[in-house]
């Protein structure tokens, strides 16, 4: 029953869904709209259960002095420090005039926003290091591939240093490689992937595939 | 602190929790400090670059916590169970569920059976493998999985064969050049009925490219041929576009450490910017660092 | 012989570096041509009658708000200058502080209004499910709006929308990856047979041009479709009755300011293909000597 109960779950969650896809009928949305709510409530679940593995791991290390401890214990402080200002002002017990998300507005645009962006924001380097290091044009998919790219970036961009018509020239040549080459390309990977995800999506509600379940 | 309250300009606040106002000052060097310390990261790992990182996740999980643990659960579970409860009690009450009206104490135990599936995903925590997180666990893989399976079969396979028919003699030949006000040769017929048959039979190719079913002869071979070459030109693309989104995030950063070098975060001089402060502190630290380990090898 | 291996990368970096900080301080800024899927993005917009609604679904974040939040702001001057009323929702938690900040600066100035003109809906978890469960039913999976927690009945532009998108003309996104506007496309655009716009990260840009204009009616890729589309709401911008002039005055900031990054981003890619170029030619000279 260990098995058996989840499968039936899947497949009866899976045809309910797939039968609201094909029935306009009332008590068929109906189902639609209340299984979409259950699956919504228990991905945020999922992620609450994310969190407690972080502080799992997190305070095994700091009661082990592992060499990160410190840090790891601010991971913690910031951790419990926004998550309590949050719950303070979710259920209204501070309040600032500027609107019940306040402080977490705060610490979100000043602590969060540059870390984020930032962080993404490295990768300009790294791509600049790896176009050095290790794009090489060993044979002709790879050399066909850099000289699109490189084709690709110019007509992307204006071209203020060069006179207009070679402006024009690469905006027409990364034009027709986007909108015709590159279009067929793209058009033939999200077919290949949409085959493979029917194939996979009816052996779930089927309840033939069931990897999902394993410990 | 007085005095660096006296030097600021009126306008910028030492602390302020309006978002719609200016950045106030002790942001403007906190948000200075952690941008510079993740960047320390291109010299090497190093505590700066560590403590951004550490509090990054911090505030990060904390910041996604809560609001999965609003709109995720107080709001469909505590919210909607008590807008259920008020009308529970009435003769002849419904409920509303996507338009059909449902009798009020089925939705509602309904979505007490959802809160209960949501705490045994919860046990998971305490005891790995047990069999309660497999449930809520199944509802969501039949529910992902069908949305899955019909939404992007009809996006990906129905409507998009169905925009490969393209016509070989395009109509409205004068509304199709690739800039607007250009004339190029891009609104010529020959032009679209070339650069048409290009897209469908680079999909076959490309498509073909990725059959295994038999066994690849010569034909095969040189049709998969003409496919490697189209996805290549499209990995090219996308490689120039990543280029494109990468440098565009880092002129984002640049730009707002200038913003923030504005004299009203400087104490009102032009230099003594947090920007600048704040890199020579951290190269400064960093290279005492790197000078004392080179002393301590050397000797 | 020295391979091209053998040079610290943090060269690279520094020369990166050096490169846009020093730019940034040049100050040299440049006009673009317009794409058509950009100028269709923009006709699909300028098309619809006054008093549509449209359903605008903030799905970035941090990382990806230098492509997709000027595209954003420029957005929102269009359909508030043209009274095109807006349900704002939400698949990525991050977003929701970017809606409420630019519709607040922005859309005053118009002389719009909370509840009447414009609604924030906020986050809801899920990705597709999320999307799915907006496309059925929007009491359902929104019963209060996220501004002040005020019942959904009770907001007048909400009386007009119903289940399955009815009342709703357009769906656009600021689509920063998964989930995004392909999710839309797949949970709406078929099923409720949609017009869809989309404003995505460079990254993502590749992929819509297998679905224009088919399944999609426009949309801006990354800092360029997001220069060009400035462009064009900057232009029409004199033809709006507007109470406030500082929220346009930054509009043609944020545009001059993308056409002058536009320059840097020319540099920076002029960079990478002349690194491209280098590391071949050094790495195809060692192999030369090598044999």
């Amino acid at each position: 029953m260990k098995r058996e109960i989840p499968i039936a779950l899947t497949v009866i969650c899976g045809l309910l869904i797939t039968w609201a896809f094909f029935s306009p009928s009332e008590l068929s949305q109906a189902v639609n709209v209340e299984l979409t709510a259950w699956a919504s409530i228990f991905f945020a679940v999922a992620f609450l259960l994310g969190i407690g593995n972080l502080v799992r791991i997190s305070l095994k290390q700091i009661s082990a002095r592992h060499p990160d401890w410190p840090y790891k214990a601010l991971l913690m402080l910031m951790l419990f420090g926004y998550l309590s200002i949050g719950l303070l002002e979710i259920h209204g017990v501070i309040e600032s005039e500027y609107g019940d998300k306040a402080y977490q507005d705060w610490i979100y645009e000043r602590i969060f926003k540059p870390l984020q962006s930032t962080m993404f924001a490295l990768l300009a380097f790294y791509i600049a290091s790896a176009a050095f290091r290790a794009f090489r044009a060993r044979s002709m998919e790879a050399t066909l591939l850099l000289t699109a790219g490189a084709l690709v970036m110019l007509g992307q961009v204006p071209l203020p240093i060069a006179p207009p018509e070679v402006g024009a020239f690469f905006a027409r040549v990364q034009g027709f490689l986007m909108a015709y080459v590159n279009a067929a390309g793209q058009s033939a990977i999200i077919m290949g992937a949409a085959l493979g995800t029917l194939a996979t999506g009816l052996r779930i509600v089927l309840g033939l595939e069931r990897s999902y379940l394993s410990e | 602190m007085s005095s660096m309250l006296a030097l600021q300009d009126a306008a910028t606040p030492f602390v302020s929790l309006d978002p719609n106002g200016p950045v106030d000052i002790i942001g403007a060097w906190l948000m200075c400090f952690l941008t510079l310390s993740v960047f320390s990261f291109l010299y090497k790992d190093n505590p700066f670059y560590k403590v951004a990182e550490h509090v990054f996740v911090g505030v990060g999980t904390a910041y996604f916590a809560l609001q999965y643990y609003k709109e995720g659960i107080l709001e469909p579970v505590r919210d909607h169970m008590y807008d259920i409860a008020e009308v529970m009690g009435e003769p002849g009450a419904s409920f509303s569920l996507g338009g059909y009206d449902a009798d009020p104490t089925i939705a509602f135990i309904l979505r007490a059976v959802a809160a209960i599936f949501g705490l045994m995903l919860l046990t998971r925590l305490f005891s790995p493998n047990s069999w309660a997180p497999r449930w809520p666990l199944a509802v969501m893989v039949g529910v992902y999985s069908a949305l899955k399976l019909t939404g992007e079969t009809q996006s990906k396979l129905v409507l998009q064969t169905k925009g490969l028919m393209k016509p070989l003699v395009p109509e409205n030949v004068g509304e199709v050049g690739w800039f607007p006000d250009g004339v190029a040769l891009e609104s010529t017929p020959l032009f679209l009925t070339i650069a048409n048959a290009i897209v469908v039979i680079g999909v076959i190719c490309a498509l073909s490219h990725f059959l295994f079913t038999w066994k690849r002869g010569r034909t095969l071979g040189a049709v998969s041929r003409v496919g490697i070459i189209v996805l290549m030109i499209t990995f090219g693309s996308m490689f120039g576009f990543t280029v494109l989104g990468r440098i565009a995030l880092l002129i984002e950063r640049v730009n707002e450490l200038f913003d923030l070098s504005e004299p009203d975060y400087a104490f009102g001089t032009p230099f003594l910017s947090p920007p600048v402060i704040l890199t020579v502190l951290i190269a400064g630290t960093l290279t005492l660092f790197a000078l004392q380990r080179k002393e301590g090898t050397d000797s | 012989m020295a391979q091209a291996t053998d040079l610290d990368r943090r060269w690279i970096f520094l020369a990166m570096g050096v490169l846009v900080v020093g730019l940034f301080a040049s100050g040299v800024s440049s006009p673009m041509p317009v794409s058509r899927y950009v100028s269709d993005y923009y006709d699909t917009i300028e098309a619809l009658p006054e008093g549509s609604v449209v359903m605008l679904s903030a799905d970035f974040d941090p990382a990806s708000a230098a492509e997709l939040f000027p595209t954003y702001q420029a957005t929102i001057h269009h359909l508030m200058r043209r009274g095109i009323r807006v349900v704002n929702v939400a698949t990525w938690p991050a977003a929701p502080p970017y809606t409420r900040k630019a519709f607040d600066a922005i859309a005053p100035a118009y002389g719009r209004e909370y509840g009447t003109d414009w609604v924030e809906l906020g986050f809801k978890p899920g990705d597709d499910v999320a999307m799915a469960q907006i496309g059925q039913s929007i009491r359902t999976t929104y019963p209060r709006d996220d501004r002040d927690g005020t019942a959904i009945d009770q907001l007048p532009l909400m009386s007009e929308v119903g289940d399955s998108f009815e009342g709703i003309e357009l769906l656009l996104t600021m689509s920063a990856g998964y989930p995004g506007i392909l999710e839309w496309i797949a949970q709406a655009g078929g099923r409720y047979d949609m017009t869809m716009l989309a404003a995505t990260t460079a990254v993502q840009t590749p992929d819509l041009f297998a679905y224009y204009p088919t399944q999609l009616a426009g949309f801006c890729g990354g800092a360029t479709g997001a220069t060009q589309y400035l462009q064009l709401v900057a232009n029409s911008a004199g033809t709006a009755t507007i109470m406030d002039q500082a929220p346009l005055d930054e509009l043609l900031a944020v545009k001059e300011k993308n056409q002058k990054r536009m320059v840097i981003q020319m540099w920076g890619h002029l960079l990478i293909i002349a690194l491209i170029v280098l590391g071949n030619v050094l790495y195809f000279r060692g192999r030369k000597a090598v044999a």
